[in-house]
């Protein structure tokens, strides 16, 4: 019934789709004949409580996680049939903001943002990787920060560094895990703006791990629901916020 | 009930060794893949090798003096205190040497490249690594793998200098023993079978120390407990590692023929 | 980067220092053992090899002069030895040194002593084979010291016999000639002191001998070495000699007693003193040599208490003097 909300982006190609994954850990079952697909330039918010595999799902398409059943295509290559080489040029296509940001914390900022275009590409110039540093740098408004460590930073600046670290090979796909997380509201929101500002400006596709609706609000275009390891509905954040499901009422009305 | 604990305990053991049997053949077949990461070797080597010489070397040169001065009350009970250069000697360059490097080492690097990289590991750095395309275990483990196997064989020959000296003040301190008198009888008793096994099993303490601490760290489990465990269990089992190795060392010396 | 290019240098230096330590350590093994340079070898057959194993250090006249390459069995009771010798050492070893199989040091290195004897023969040549002397056991040494030593007591127990009788002899009486009386008297006191001497001294290596072979103190358990075996073996010789030559001199003061009973009986007196001049001269040079013997076997005496093996025993031999006196 959501399915013609998200008709903007029906006609593009799917950059990344999920066939019948199953995960679980021991006993605990996270995924479950779970299916997803991502068109291009989509911004797919997975929504669900902690602990609901909202994370394995994500490290699962960029091949952190191993899935016990079922096939990932990403950029149209199916990631279990990879070797690692293969599997290093695909990520090369792919940006992840991490919750924790992953900030190499023995380098300092410039050095963060040079590893991994000096491994992208070997015959880059030193003008080249220059270039590529202040853009990336002047997306998020940090210019200065450019010899800082990563301990010198406030969780804002590393955030958007971070970002920066994210976009710097100009990734097709890229994945934000609880973007917002530990921020105050305004820095938030300029988080929420960033990820937009990016969006428009690579033409990239997202999946969004978030819980603070806010975030959802505003970088979604469709939201996923993800409860017992399924995918329990999906729409846009208005038609969400007006269903009157039981589950998917929780979520907004504890945020309010 | 305890027979279960018992069974799952030695499950658990064994798995664990096959994870890490499983984690060091990584390196060969990583490690000799080309395109390595040379400059992040030099910069390990660096960290691991030059940076544990002072306090390497000062281990060495006390274990030198010590060992020296405690072990010239027996000669001296036998009447063969002039046999103390050479017998120090042995002793210096077999055993003390490389097994007290190696322990200092363990305790030195194993733990700081457990804690590194466990600490790298909790807070994501290693999967934000492997998602922008490269390989951590190569940049990460197989350099300090490398680094440590190289670097522990140049550490414990220099300690074997430094102790011998320490030996030789050692032997001063009750008599006087001219420099190349010393050295001289130090080596008139020292045989090529001396030290090739013994900086022969150094690369294999450095590579034990090295896997132990990158398979500790890089399998660290969340939170700073996680760290902790990771840098603790890396000291214990690559000493553990170190001692067994030197077993295996001297009777497979001893099966060769080359006491 | 200039940081990244300084710690490279350090790197180097201490790789580079590793390195050429390594190296040193190695050249001055192979000095020693002549890995790098000679392949100039000689063999020795032994129906021992004492526990000879390759790579065992060679002298020549107590000077390094190469390494045991190989020890084998050739047959049921020789085993081959051979040698590499050094260049600078194989052109002073003659063909008719002499190689035996002895201890280094006391922490027991075997090693083969080879040393020249005397006489030209030319100089070895690659493969030669030694001649070879079976190594003194300190079992076997102690054997013959106990023989030797009850020998001399034996003979100064007779020698003491003989002078006595000699002493009490009716000639005395007869001898007017004072010159000659005086001399003999002297000579007889020389041969008793040196019988009383001879007589301390086999006390004495009876007790180090039976302390030895109980097992008493550090030289029972560890007597190996080959210096102090030699002093004793040398001792033992000189025993031996000072023994027989004292046969000898009781032999000829006996025959003289009886010339001189004979010469009482019938033969006239100036017979006697002719006789006497050259009797007189013989007993003084027996006399010297027997001293000899004895200054001989003395050293030996101070050179075994020097011996750090028996050091102890003396030093404790000392201390009970020095305590038998404070009582």
């Amino acid at each position: 019934m959501f399915e013609k909300s998200a008709d903007k982006y029906k006609d593009r190609p799917r950059v990344i789709v999920v066939e019948h994954l199953s995960k679980q850990f021991g006993d605990h079952v996270v995924l479950d004949d779970f299916n997803l697909s991502v068109f291009k330039e989509e911004n797919v918010v997975v929504l669900g409580k902690s602990g609901s595999g909202k994370s394995v799902l994500v490290k699962c398409i960029v091949s952190l996680l191993k899935p016990d059943l079922g096939s990932i295509f990403v950029l149209g290559e199916d990631i279990s049939t990879l070797n690692d080489e293969e599997l290093d040029a695909l990520r090369m296509k792919l940006g992840f903001l991490f919750q924790s940001n992953a900030l190499y914390d023995s380098m300092t900022v410039r050095e963060n943002l040079e590893f991994p275009l000096l491994r992208y590409d070997k015959s880059l110039q030193k003008s080249e990787i220059d270039a590529r540093i202040s853009e990336a740098l002047a997306n998020v408004g940090l210019e200065h920060t450019l010899n800082m460590m990563p301990a010198e930073l406030s969780g804002g600046m590393a955030k958007r560094i971070a970002l920066a670290r994210a976009m710097i090979l100009k990734p097709e796909i890229v994945f934000y895990d609880e973007p917002t997380a530990g921020l105050d509201p305004v820095t938030a929101r300029e988080i929420d703006a960033l990820i937009l500002k990016m969006k428009r400006k690579y033409h990239t596709s997202s999946i969004i791990i978030s819980h603070d609706m806010e975030c959802v609000k505003h970088t979604s275009d469709r939201v996923i629901l993800l409860l017992e390891g399924k995918c329990y509905t999906q729409g846009t954040y208005q038609e969400l916020e007006q269903s009157t499901d039981e589950k998917v009422k929780q979520f907004f009305e504890s945020e309010m | 009930m305890s027979m279960q604990s018992l069974i799952n305990g030695s499950k658990q053991f064994f798995n664990e060794t096959g994870n890490i049997v499983k984690f060091s053949n990584r390196f060969f077949v990583v490690g000799t893949k080309p395109g390595s990461e040379f400059k992040e070797l030099l910069v390990q080597c660096y960290l691991i090798g030059y940076k544990s010489l002072p306090l390497v070397g000062l281990t060495g040169f006390i274990m030198g003096l010590v060992l020296t001065m405690q072990l010239r009350p027996s000669l001296v009970i036998y009447g063969v205190e002039s046999q103390l250069p050479a017998m120090v000697g042995i002793a210096i360059v077999r055993e003390i040497g490389p097994v007290i490097t190696a322990l200092i080492f363990a305790g030195k690097i194993g733990s700081s490249i457990g804690a590194e990289l466990g600490s790298m590991r909790v807070t994501e750095q290693i999967d934000a690594m492997e998602v922008s395309g490269i390989n951590p275990y190569k940049y990460l483990v197989a350099t300090r793998i490398l680094s440590t196997t190289l670097m522990l064989p140049i550490l414990s020959i220099l300690a074997d200098a430094i102790s011998l000296f320490g030996a030789y003040i050692g032997v001063n301190i009750n008599s006087v023993t001219s420099f190349s008198l010393f050295f001289t009888q130090v080596f008139q008793n020292l045989d090529f079978y001396d030290i090739l096994p013994a900086v022969i099993k150094t690369f294999f303490f450095g590579f034990a120390i090295g896997v132990i601490g990158c398979y500790e760290g890089f399998n660290s489990k969340k939170g700073t407990k996680g760290v902790g465990r990771a840098a603790n269990s890396a000291v214990v089992l690559s000493s553990v590692l170190v001692f067994v190795i030197d077993l295996l060392a001297v009777q497979l010396t001893d099966l060769m023929g080359f006491n | 980067m200039a940081n990244q290019t300084g710690n490279n240098m350090r790197l180097g230096i201490f790789a580079l220092a590793g390195l050429i330590t390594l190296i040193f350590v190695f050249f001055m093994i192979g000095k020693n053992k002549t890995i790098f340079g000679g392949n100039f070898k000689i063999k020795a057959r032994f129906s021992n090899a004492n526990g000879l194993i390759k790579g065992n250090n060679v002298l020549y006249s107590g000077i390094q002069a190469g390494t045991v390459k190989n020890v084998e069995m050739i047959n049921d009771t020789t085993i081959e030895v051979t040698m590499l010798i050094d260049r600078k050492v194989k052109s002073f070893i003659q063909k008719n040194a002499i190689a035996s199989i002895v201890t280094e040091g006391l922490m027991g290195n075997k090693i083969i002593q080879i040393l020249p004897s005397k006489g030209k023969s030319g100089k070895v040549i690659d493969g030669d084979v030694l001649a070879t002397r079976k190594m003194v056991s300190i079992d076997e040494m102690l054997q013959t010291l106990s023989k030797t030593n009850e020998s001399v007591a034996g003979l100064s127990a007779g020698l003491e016999k003989a002078v006595q009788q000699f002493d009490e002899s009716p000639i005395w009486k007869l001898l007017r000639d004072k010159e000659t009386a005086a001399d003999l008297k002297t000579a007889i006191d020389k041969i008793k002191q040196t019988s009383i001497n001879a007589n301390m001294f086999s006390q004495n290596l009876n007790t180090i001998v039976s302390d030895t072979k109980n097992g008493k103190g550090a030289a029972g358990m560890i007597l190996t070495d080959t210096a102090f075996a030699a002093n004793l073996s040398d001792a033992a010789i000189k025993i031996k000699s000072a023994g027989a030559q004292i046969n000898g001199l009781t032999f000829e003061l006996d025959q003289i007693a009886k010339d001189l009973k004979n010469d009482i009986n019938g033969k006239g007196f100036l017979n006697f003193l002719i006789k006497d001049s050259l009797f007189l001269n013989k007993i003084n040079s027996s006399m010297d040599n027997i001293e000899k013997g004895t200054d001989g076997f003395n050293q030996n005496m101070e050179a075994l208490k020097h011996n750090f093996l028996f050091r102890g025993y003396f030093k404790k031999l000392e201390k009970e003097k020095q305590s038998n006196l404070k009582k």
